[in-house]
């Protein structure tokens, strides 16, 4: 019940959802109240690490880290650090562990709020 | 060996480099490693004859009390539902049921056959489309199963395999096998390989162990899922 919980609020609140009910997708974001990078899969636990580094006006302010652990949602978030246009870069680095695999799923590196295949800006498509 | 085996290191993320005046040089940004590499089982922290390999060895699974074998069976709770669109279904609670659905940087060609159940974006959106794609379908002998491929280059994926747990079982290309599980919470099968352009995990899940079933899962990799 708490992960239903925390799953709707996630995507009602902050807006982080992005389509991991059914499979392992991230994604980073900056000047979005937040300044984030998420990992999340409503189907697996395993175990993830993510780094979320927030530069402005090109220096490089702070790296937020949500470190290695076993679970659904692996989410290094600054919360209300950027109202939307304030100039922040956000670059994410998202990290699995799994099956002997140790994987670095993907890099970031954004300047806006979008989520392309979600609910902010599912018309992108 | 097919397969590309890049050297390098995963590069990390701290290594901006600053200019003399403080400046992040962003023309330069520095990214991550992209490909695949076959490293020690040290390298990655994982120790030697650990409990985890033993266990698998021994016993042909890894004990775990997961929910992770259930949550796989309860994608029946999400079948796609006629009528649903990117407006009212945008976060893909839903599965789909046409691959055409998913707007994906790659072809991609289903595996299913009659017992498809559908499918699921994964990976990352870049802007272009989808860099991953989750095929779920229901198979008699192996249970509620999904193929998972993530393109390598276009999700910016390195991976980094344990040389010694890695097989060279499908296709001749680089695999790890892992079934995870108890009596009690079901059992998970992995079935994990990469070629040349993606990152492929097969799993299922059912109630019961049956010994053979990683092998069995393997030669349908083998046969059914490589190189699509």
């Amino acid at each position: 019940m708490n992960k239903i919980l925390l799953a709707i609020s996630t995507l009602v609140v902050v807006g982080s959802a992005h389509a991991g009910f059914n499979g392992l997708t991230w994604h980073s974001r900056a000047n979005c109240i937040n300044n984030e990078s998420i990992s999340w899969d409503w189907t697996t636990y395993r175990n993830m690490r993510t780094l979320s580094s927030h530069f402005r006006n090109g220096l490089k302010m702070h790296t937020v880290e949500a470190p290695f652990k076993y679970t659904w949602r692996s989410a290094a978030v600054h919360y209300v650090e950027a109202y939307p246009g304030a100039g922040w870069r956000v670059t994410g680095e998202h990290y699995m562990l799994q099956n002997n695999q140790f994987i670095v799923l993907g890099y970031e590196n954004v300047v806006d709020c979008s989520i392309y295949g979600g609910w902010w800006d599912f018309d992108n498509q | 060996m097919k397969i590309i085996l890049t050297g390098g290191f995963l590069l990390p993320i701290a290594a901006v480099s600053f200019s003399q005046t403080g400046q992040v040089d962003l023309s330069n940004f520095p990214e991550p490693f992209v490909g695949v590499q076959i490293v020690p089982a040290a390298e990655l922290g994982i120790p030697a004859n650990n409990i985890r390999s033993k266990q698998q060895s021994d016993n042909g699974y890894i004990y775990s009390e997961s929910e992770n074998p259930k949550y796989l069976m309860s994608v029946k709770n999400r079948l796609p539902r006629e009528g649903l669109s990117k407006s009212n279904d945008p976060d893909y609670f839903y599965l789909k049921k046409n691959v055409g659905d998913i707007n994906l940087t790659f072809y991609y060609q289903p595996v299913s056959q009659n017992n498809l159940l559908g499918f699921a974006p994964v990976g990352t959106e870049n802007g272009e489309g989808w860099t991953g794609i989750r095929e779920f379908f229901d198979d008699a002998k192996f249970g509620v199963c999904s193929l998972t491929k993530y393109h390598i280059v276009n999700s910016k994926m390195g991976i980094r395999i344990n040389a010694d747990a890695v097989t060279y079982v499908v296709n001749s290309l680089p695999t790890t096998l892992e079934v995870t599980g108890s009596e009690v919470s079901g059992f998970k099968y992995t079935v994990s390989w990469v070629d040349s352009v993606f990152s492929n995990h097969l799993e299922c899940a059912k109630e019961s162990f049956d010994n053979d079933q990683i092998n069995q899962m393997v030669a349908f990799a083998g046969t059914s899922a490589t190189d699509r």
